[in-house]
């Protein structure tokens, strides 16, 4: 028998009120490590599939959509930009690498994104089986696309225009599956790797080229900064959606944005400002829910602090009878601290594995997301470290009621 | 075992109680006997080291109370005091076993599970035990203070009005339990009460 086991006595002694205690306390920190967990989990997702990329450039509109549909692929593109006009900016000096996006078509509601082999390399892609896609109508598959369609190598995939399942089709224009990716855990997962030029191709559609004979415009020239290989046809009428450009110096963030934007049709958008942006969007809802979860934590306290001192008042006896036995003042205190802190923590506790199980079946039903929901995040210690306080502050003044009452006249009342 | 001497108390902006000098030996067990409001209980709690004498000379157990702190009354209660109250009081958490457990850890001493046994089967509540409090009658209950109470092997034990509710019987029953343990744990008993029933019991007696 100690204080301790004395104390767990106590609030087991009152299951009702202790659970209702417990259930409060639990909700109110679930729900705040929930969205702790959610938003540096996100947080962490963007950063990942952002990586590398300095500067997206596509078609004028939404910088935040360009974002979205060229690097989380997850909106549609705001349209498309000349290769030509593409092809000009990577030669400006301040641009290190670019890597071409051709997006627009899709395969059973996976997107098929026409590109260059450096959008595999961004995000260290490595082969788990076949070869890397080449100009003649080959395809490689992210691990996920792989998986859920059960496509193997050899495989043809007839694409569909558009982004939607179910949308018209290229039926004359399937692809060859030639390799398969292993898992990069970023967003290549979720996607069919085709060259630029086999998207043109399945969009030329029946039109006839105008086979002049002696033109030099079949003469084929490499865009070496966007590692692709064109014809100066293609060159002066193709298009692509967008860009992804890497900086050659910190220089070029401040520059570079704007020479695009002056360049009539292109509009450039950064990922890391474009992602902060949409954080601050989503932040305002973040925040209504974190002033929810405390709410129901301070709604707890409150019923901790009402538990304490009702059953102080039930238990003055016990309590004084206690001291009579040579407990001193500060057991009692100490008792009474315990019993709110134990209440407090035992909530917290379901709070925590509460808001990483339903963490854990999230993740588990979000297919495109790789991740085991038992990660931990530093912040998560100040939620037990503001929780054991919420404790300590709930408890403190029964317990100093407690410490206070004179025994001897609670006893000759008895 | 006990000595009073000028022993004056007064409750705030209330009147003054004075107690006529008395002294107890070691094993002569005694009464305080008085109406409500004599000041029975409170002469009780001064002596337990429940409140700090005001005035006068209160020596218990060779020790001077007034001049010990909160937290000296507090240990010299637990190591030298047993009390039974008027109510039982058991903490209603625990079990009877872990009531006497609790009264051991309370005055600093190891919890000896054998001693806890043998107080029990002394008392002839052995088979309550593991029993919750709210599981036995209001009797065993006071059994079980009384068990509470010397537990420890006090050197005084205290009893406030432990026969008020009980027939003529019991009243004999209680007050020679109370006479046997105190004497077998070596303890010296003094009991308060208005209750006459008891009067002839003591020899050594007190009247407010």
């Amino acid at each position: 028998m100690n204080l301790f086991s004395l104390s767990i006595k106590n609030v087991f002694a009152k299951p009702l009120s202790s659970i209702l205690s417990v259930l409060l306390f639990g909700f109110g920190v679930a729900i705040i490590v929930a969205i702790l967990l959610t938003s540096t989990f996100l947080k962490g997702e963007i950063s990942k599939n952002a990586q590398g990329v300095d500067l997206v450039v596509g078609a004028k509109g939404s910088p935040l959509q360009i974002i979205l549909a060229s690097i989380f692929h997850i909106d549609f593109p705001t349209g498309n930009i000349s290769l030509e006009d593409a092809n000009n900016l990577t030669k400006n000096r301040l641009v290190k690498s670019a890597i071409p996006l051709s997006l627009g078509d899709s395969y059973q509601g996976y997107r098929i994104v026409g590109t260059s082999s450096g959008y595999a390399d961004l995000y260290g892609a490595q082969l788990l089986s076949g070869e890397w896609f080449s100009d003649e109508m080959t395809a490689t598959a992210g691990a996920t696309v792989a998986k859920n369609l059960g496509i193997s190598l050899g495989d043809e995939l007839e694409s569909a225009h558009g982004l939607a399942e179910g949308a018209g089709g290229h039926e004359e224009h399937p692809f060859k599956v030639v390799g398969i990716m292993e898992q990069t855990g970023s967003v290549l997962d979720q996607l069919i790797l085709v060259s630029i030029q086999s998207v043109w191709e399945v969009h030329a559609g029946h039109e006839e080229h105008n086979h002049d004979e002696n033109s030099d415009m079949h003469e084929t020239i490499a865009l070496e900064r966007l590692g692709i290989e064109v014809t100066k046809e293609q060159l002066a009428t193709e298009d692509i959606t967008s860009l992804l450009l890497k900086y050659r110096s910190p220089m070029a963030a401040v520059q570079l944005p704007r020479i695009v934007n002056g360049t009539s049709n292109l509009q450039a958008a950064s990922p890391p400002y474009e992602t902060a942006r949409l954080f601050n969007i989503i932040g305002v809802g973040v925040d209504v829910v974190n002033v929810l979860g405390l709410v129901i934590i301070i709604l707890s306290a409150t019923s901790v602090f009402i538990a304490l001192i009702n059953s102080l008042k039930e238990r003055k006896y016990e309590l004084a009878i206690m001291r009579s036995m040579g407990a001193s003042q500060v057991k009692i205190f100490l008792l009474i601290m315990t019993e709110g802190i134990v209440l407090t923590i035992i909530g917290s506790m379901c709070g925590f594995g509460l808001a990483h199980m339903g963490f854990v079946i999230l993740v588990g039903t979000m297919e495109q997301i790789q991740a085991s929901g038992m990660f931990f995040v530093p912040d998560e210690y100040y939620v037990m470290l503001g929780s054991l306080a919420v404790g300590i502050f709930a408890s403190i003044i029964p317990a100093f009621l407690a410490y206070k009452s004179d025994i001897s006249e609670t006893l000759s009342k008895a | 075992m006990l000595n009073i001497k000028a022993l004056r108390h007064s409750y705030d902006g209330q009147m003054t109680i004075t107690y006529p000098d008395w002294t107890v030996e070691k094993g002569n067990h005694a009464i305080i006997l008085g109406n409500s409001g004599s000041g029975k209980t409170t002469l009780l709690h001064l002596i337990g080291g429940l409140m700090a004498p005001k005035e006068g000379i209160l020596k218990v157990a060779g020790e001077d109370l007034s001049a010990k702190s909160n937290a000296k009354l507090d240990r010299f209660r637990g190591e030298n005091i047993g009390i039974v109250f008027q109510k039982p009081h058991l903490v209603r958490s625990l079990t009877v076993k872990e009531n006497l457990y609790l009264s051991q850890y309370l005055s600093h001493k190891q919890t000896d599970s054998k001693r806890v046994d043998e107080v029990l089967s002394r008392l002839g509540i052995e088979e309550l035990a593991n029993r919750k409090v709210h599981q036995i009658s209001q009797g065993q209950a006071q059994r079980v203070s009384i068990a509470r109470a010397v537990i420890n092997s006090p050197k005084l034990l205290l009893a406030d009005e432990p026969t008020a509710s009980l027939d003529d019987d019991n009243c004999k029953k209680v007050i020679d339990l109370l006479k046997s343990q105190a004497e077998e744990t070596g303890a010296t008993l003094i009991v308060a009460t208005h209750d006459h029933r008891v009067k002839n019991e003591f020899k050594n007696q007190l009247a407010l």
